[in-house]
This record gives structure tokens, sequence and C-alpha cells, in this order.
């Protein structure tokens, strides 16, 4: 028998909206906050000296930001193309 | 002739309605951003209106098919048709701007579903609305979007504190404040999809009814332009004191927490929509801003708003729809023709007119003494 809940509300269409939700916000909140940790650690490590730190640093708030934006153009296709 | 002048009252209310819709809903692209200091007032909503109006361009998919989730459109085909969707459309914006007064964020969608449903009710009873619409398209979805977007935002806020928390205060600040423009311009540009495609929807519906359009006809574009000016118009004009309630009341929010409810809020809006399990950007934006604040402890939230705020949600279908019923009972005193139609939008101008010139001597006078 099919609970009224799931006639009512499409139960898959819920559960896909829940899952990439939890796994968009998660990713772009992990992108961007290592981007800006990145940024301020490069700081932190320019102004003690430590070059190779810092730009290991730099280069991963680089490579955050790309993956940021990537997410961020994915999200604006999703939206023209629907 | 007519029912040529009940459509173009019906066009121009549709986008009167679009104007509070803008006005409405300003507060849920630009609060959380104006609030932590990522952008200035101004500048934020000439943004948000820019996005809005680009947004309303992006697609037209849904324009033809608001309200017929709720009602039965051919229940409320015929001459009758034109002075429904007016009626609905008064109570959509009667409520907007009482809880814009209250300063409330309340649904713009909702208000329009309640107005429609409840002058639907009112011209051929209750036979006519769709309740499994209702329950499944939005009861339940007002439920379920600020309780999504409150736990994405309080999971997005740990994750952010985690990870960037223990670092100088200026560059993360700095960082989190641009991550907020980016995430409140593609709200913006996700609004002006969904909330301007309502009024297209309205207009093509009014069209259709009074002949103009063949049925299942898409909006012509003098509709989607219209109805794009309107709510970039209303963006534009700002809905100050919901943007207090979004920005400053429910939290005190810090860039981190912007920037988690606003990203949050996307990620939900766009998942739903690309899902076809419609929310309210309203009702995600300010669950976003609840979760944001909890993660940080339970008493950063001003319960006491929240609560407010819940129980406009809860009143926002039932209020609509009965200014809807009771305008649609209103054009009835007046024979069910154009006459109250034309009375109705007269007096609901001098209305406001009389209300607005009080509302801005009051604050002069507050501002003077």
């Amino acid at each position: 028998m099919t609970p009224i809940l799931a006639v009512i509300v499409d139960i898959q269409e819920l559960a896909y909206t829940v899952l990439a939700s939890i796994v968009a916000a998660t990713a772009v909140t992990i992108a961007v906050s290592l981007a800006i940790r990145g940024t301020a650690r490069y700081v932190d490590h320019s102004q003690n000296g430590r070059v190779a730190l810092a730009y290991g640093s730099l280069a991963l708030a680089g490579i955050c930001v790309l993956a940021a934006l990537a997410m961020l153009g994915f999200g604006l296709y999703v939206m023209i193309s629907d | 002739m007519d029912t040529h002048l009940i459509l173009v009252i019906v066009v121009a209310t549709a986008l009167a309605f679009d104007f509070t819709n803008g006005f409405h809903d300003t507060a849920n692209v630009v609060a959380t951003s104006i609030s932590t200091g990522a952008i200035a007032p101004k500048a934020a909503v000439a943004f948000a209106a820019i996005l809005n109006f680009v947004g309303a361009f992006i697609s037209i998919e849904v324009a033809a098919t608001i309200a017929s989730d709720v009602v039965d459109p051919s229940a409320i085909a015929g001459p009758e048709a034109l002075n429904i969707v007016f009626a609905g459309l008064m109570g959509a914006i009667a409520w907007n701007l009482v809880t814009w007064y209250y300063g409330l964020p309340s649904s713009s969608s909702h208000a329009l579903i309640g107005g429609i449903v409840g002058a639907t009710i009112a011209a051929v009873g209750t036979g006519a609305v769709e309740a499994e619409g209702l329950v499944g398209k939005v009861l339940l979805p007002a439920i379920i979007a600020p309780i999504l977007a409150f736990a994405v935002a309080a999971l997005a806020i740990t994750i952010s504190y985690r990870i960037a928390g223990r670092q100088r205060p200026g560059p993360v600040a700095r960082g989190y404040r641009l991550g907020q423009v980016v995430s409140g311009g593609l709200l913006a540009l996700a609004h002006g999809t969904n909330d301007a495609q309502k009024t297209m929807g309205v207009i093509t519906l009014a069209l259709i009814a009074d002949g103009a359009l063949a049925p299942g006809s898409d909006p012509p574009f003098w509709v989607i332009v219209s109805a794009a000016t309107a709510i970039a118009l209303g963006t534009y004009s700002g809905g100050w004191r919901i943007i207090k309630t979004t920005g400053f009341r429910i939290i005190k929010m810090d860039p981190a927490q912007g920037f988690s409810a606003q990203g949050a809020g996307a990620a939900v809006i766009m998942a739903s929509s690309h899902f076809g399990f419609p929310l309210s950007t309203t009702h995600v934006i300010n669950g976003g801003v609840m979760g944001s604040g909890i993660a940080k402890r339970l008493s950063a939230v001003r319960w006491g708003v929240a609560g407010n705020i819940v129980t406009a949600w809860l009143v926002t279908l039932p209020a609509a729809a009965a200014i809807g019923a009771l305008v649609y009972g209103l054009t009835l005193l007046f024979g069910g023709g154009t006459l109250g139609p034309v009375v109705i939008s007269v007096a609901s101008i001098l209305a406001l007119t009389v209300l607005f010139g009080l509302n801005r001597r009051a604050g002069t006078a507050t501002a003077t003494g």
C-alpha cells in the first residue's frame, strides 16, 4: 500500500532535492573556505619569510577559487538549461 | 469593450503585483549582504534589480502553469475568469503590503496562490480547488523549505568555522563578503527567473481568457519585458522594512554566516528548481539565516522574531484567500461586470496614496522630532 504522503509529494524529487542541496552547499563551502584559508595563510607565511609555504598556500587558494568558479558555472548552466 | 477594459485592469494589476513581489522579496537577495557590509545598500538593490531583470528572460517554462496545480482551470473559465484573477491579484497585493508594513518576510507566491484560491472558492465553490495540489505543491514545500535550508546552512557554517575560523579575521571577512556578493547574484537571477514567470503566467492566462491569445500559447515578448521591468523596478525600490528583519533582527550576522545562509539558499533553490520541487525563496533564505545562527549557539537566534515570521508564513495563504474572496464579493456588488474592478482599482490607488503619504509624514515627523 502506498503511503498517502508518497502520493501527494514526489518522494524521489524531494530526496534528490535534499541530496543535491547538501552536496552543492557542502562542496561550495569547502572550496570557498579553503580558498580563504589559503589566502590568510599566504599572508601569514609571507610575513614570516616562509616563501615555499606561502606559495603553497597561494596555490591551494587558487585551485579552490577555480573549483568554486567551476561550481558556479555549473549552477548557471543548470539554471539556463532548465 | 467591457472585457477589454477588464483585461487592461487585470494586466495592470498583475504588473502591480509583480512590483510588490520584487519590492517585498528584495530582502531575500540583499539582506544578508547588506547586514555584513559585503555591499553598500543602494548598490545591493541596484545589483539585485539588474539580475532580477536578466533572470526573467532565462526561462518561460512554468509561466503558463501558475495556480493551475491548485485550482481547476476549466472551472474558472468563461466571462468570470478575469474577475476571479483580478480578485486573486488584489488579495496577493494587499497581503504583500500588510506584511511589508510589519516587516515580515512572507512568501509572495503563497500570497498569489492564496488570493486565487480564495477568489475561486467565492466564485465557484470549493470543488474547483485541487486539494492534492494545494497540499503537495504549496503546504508541504512550505514546511520542507525552511527546515532543509536551516539544516544545510547549519552544516555550511560549521564547515566554514572549522576550515577558516582560526585564521586572520581581515582576509577571512573579505573572502566571505566576496562569496556573498556572488551567491547573492545567483539568488537574484533565480528569483527573477522564478517569480517574474508567475506574472507572465497570470497575464498570459488573462489574454487567453479574453481570446487575444490561443490556448497553450507562450507569453508574448511584451509580456516578458513588462514583467521583467516591473519586478526589477520593485526590487530597486527596496523593501527596507523586511531587509531590516531578515538582515539584522533574526541574528547578528558575521560574513561567514551571511555566506553560509546565502550559499545554502542558492544551493537549495537551484536544486529544487532543477528537480521540479518548487520551494519559496523567502522560506529558504529565512530558514538559512536561522540555521547559520543556531550553529553558533541556540540563543544567537532571536526566537521571538523567528516566531513572528513563521506565524506570518502560516497565515499568508488563508489571509490572502480571505482578501481575494472579499474582493471577488465586492465585484459582485457592482454587478459582476467591469464596474467592480474599475471602482476597486481606483479606491485602492487612492487608499494607497493616502497611506503612503501618512507614512512619509510620520517618518518626517519622527526624523525632525
